[in-house]
């Protein structure tokens, strides 16, 4: 146990490194995985929310009621609980409840749904006078949504993941905290639990440090594919 | 040939049916630059777009060369579609492409190899004058510039019909012409036929054959464009016609003109307008000389020629001083040489 006053946070000492190094390496790609995994889901249930919007086909109205029903609810609820709550769903998926795999399921849950309204709102920002130049030359719907909604709404599209993998971030440290690896169990057990505030100090910075990186990387790519 | 017939169309809205076009009957030739002017909501844009099946008729029959295009669906519709270029107001080019890519994507829908699409893109682009601009972003181009994308864009795929929805609605006089140039190029150096939707009555005077008026849904009036503009049967066609040749209601010569009538209390203002042949006849002069007495101070005059070139148009405001015998005598002879005299300040 160590000293706890201020001067607590510095005793670098008391940090192993490697562990910091490993559990930095867990979070990223725990985050990564889920980002590619939800930036896929996102962009599928986004483009379902589009299509499905303003229809007067009476099924598509209630498909699109009840994707929107669940995409509400899953962004509702916080994630800690909503990680309890997929335990079991988690068990038979990935066959563990603890680890960083085991969190992958409930970090894709709550953070598809999420993406996904973003994803819708960027497609609605397509000019619709484009969209109808499309038609009017022959594309097929497909054809519009590959060669002019993607393209097209681009920079939103990156611009709305990076914001994703930033709570998604946040999210791996809380799955952390109940025992799925990275950073935030790292800070959790090793620093909270163990009065080792240097640990906790370190994996703040690290967190901060990757968290810094994906909104630089995102700001990049967002600039590089905008040509307004 | 296009024929429409007895095409209508209405639209559910909450506050009830509202009919976007009304009973509409018309035929465009092969070759023909046809006009359809009306203002905004009059269903000109509805009524164009049943062409390529962006609108569907509720009644009616929509036919291009004989095939039934309202009754296409899947991929019999868009392949039609191919056959027929559209060029709209604000361009709707797409900014994530370049002029070459954006003048390629119809090419890429229809399946055209890359090697090709890209030299029959390019030639476009020389024949819109943006050969070297190719590799540009719509961002970086002006507003004439981004239209002439989107006309090479229509003519990428050869369609036998280029429709213009209001292309140079959002364009400055000068871009206009340039751009009706290019239009009027490309009827006659490829026999394309044109259907062109517009509030402006000089772009149907420069480079339409035919035009038809359109209000609240109804065609009311339609014909070659020399006769519409010289003899128009409807108020609301006499409007645009007006519009277009009447310079009369411009700030400074409502101005000019006030000032006269305070100068000289009894003259006449009086529009004269010339049709046709007239226009080279020195039909005033001939008033001057029959009237010594009457005196004539001009305002305003212009001269404008129609459609097919072989006609024209013109008004001539001016202010007729002296006693009113002679004025009457003035007026009478000019309604007997055929010119239309209204008399707009009676002194």
């Amino acid at each position: 146990m160590g000293e706890q006053g201020l001067s607590s946070y510095f005793q670098f000492n008391n940090v192993n490194w490697p562990n910091v190094w490993n559990a930095a390496w867990e979070t990223l790609w725990m985050t990564v995985l889920s980002v590619v995994i939800v930036a896929i889901l996102g962009i599928l249930l986004g483009l379902l929310l589009y299509q499905t919007d303003g229809s007067k086909n009476i099924a598509v109205k209630i498909l699109n009621w009840i994707v929107g029903f669940f995409v509400n609810v899953f962004r509702s609820i916080p994630f800690i609980i909503l990680i309890v709550l997929l335990l079991p769903v988690t068990q038979v998926i990935v066959g563990a409840i603890t680890g960083a795999k085991a969190a992958i399921p409930s970090l894709v849950v709550s953070a598809a749904p999420f993406y996904a309204r973003l994803v819708q709102i960027a497609f609605n920002d397509v000019d619709s006078g484009v969209i109808e130049a499309a038609y009017s030359m022959g594309a097929s719907s497909w054809q519009v949504v590959w060669k002019v909604l993607i393209p097209e709404s681009l920079p939103a599209l990156v611009s709305g993941i990076t914001v994703t993998a930033i709570s998604l971030i946040g999210y791996t440290a809380m799955a952390g905290a109940i025992g799925a690896g990275g950073l935030g169990q790292l800070a959790y057990t090793d620093g909270f639990q163990s009065y080792n505030n240097a640990i906790t100090l370190a994996a703040t910075v690290v967190i901060v440090i990757i968290v810094f990186a994906f909104q630089y990387l995102g700001d990049l790519v967002t600039k590089k594919v905008d040509k307004r | 040939m296009i024929e429409l017939k007895d095409i209508s169309k209405t639209f559910q809205t909450k506050e009830g049916e509202v009919k976007a076009v009304n009973n509409v009957n018309l035929t465009v030739n092969s070759g023909e630059v046809y006009g359809i002017v009306g203002f905004s909501g009059a269903g000109k844009s509805t009524l164009v777009r049943m062409l390529n099946g962006l609108e569907m008729p509720t009644s009616g029959e929509v036919l291009i060369d004989g095939t039934r295009i309202d009754t296409l669906s899947g991929e019999k519709l868009r392949d039609q579609r191919k056959k027929i270029g559209m060029i709209f107001q604000h361009f709707n080019l797409l900014w994530s492409r370049t002029v070459l890519e954006n003048i390629m994507f119809p090419m890429e829908l229809s399946g055209i190899s890359k090697a090709e699409r890209v030299k029959k893109a390019q030639n476009l682009a020389d024949l819109v004058g943006l050969g070297d601009r190719v590799h540009s972003y719509p961002a970086q181009l002006s507003g004439g510039q981004k239209q002439r994308v989107g006309i090479a864009r229509a003519l990428a795929n050869d369609p036998d019909i280029l429709i213009s929805d209001e292309a140079t609605s959002a364009l400055d006089p000068q871009t206009t012409d340039e751009v009706l140039d290019l239009l009027e190029h490309i009827n006659q150096q490829m026999n394309l036929t044109i259907i062109i939707i517009t509030h402006e009555m000089h772009v149907i005077r420069r480079l339409a054959d035919s035009v038809a008026v359109m209000e609240d849904g109804k065609l009311i009036e339609k014909g070659p464009v020399s006769t519409v503009f010289t003899d128009p049967q409807e108020e609301l066609t006499k409007r645009f016609v007006n519009s277009e040749v009447d310079k009369s209601q411009t700030p400074d010569i409502k101005q000019i003109t006030a000032d006269l009538i305070k100068k000289y209390p009894q003259g006449k203002i009086v529009s004269l307008k010339f049709h046709g042949d007239q226009v080279k006849l020195p039909i005033v002069t001939e008033m001057i000389r029959e009237f010594p007495n009457v005196t004539m101070s001009i305002l305003e005059g212009s001269i404008h020629q129609i459609g097919d070139r072989q006609s024209a148009i013109g008004t001539l405001f001016v202010q007729l001083l002296g006693e009113p015998k002679d004025i009457e005598g003035a007026l009478d002879f000019l309604n007997k040489m055929r010119v239309e005299t209204k008399v707009i300040n009676n002194g």
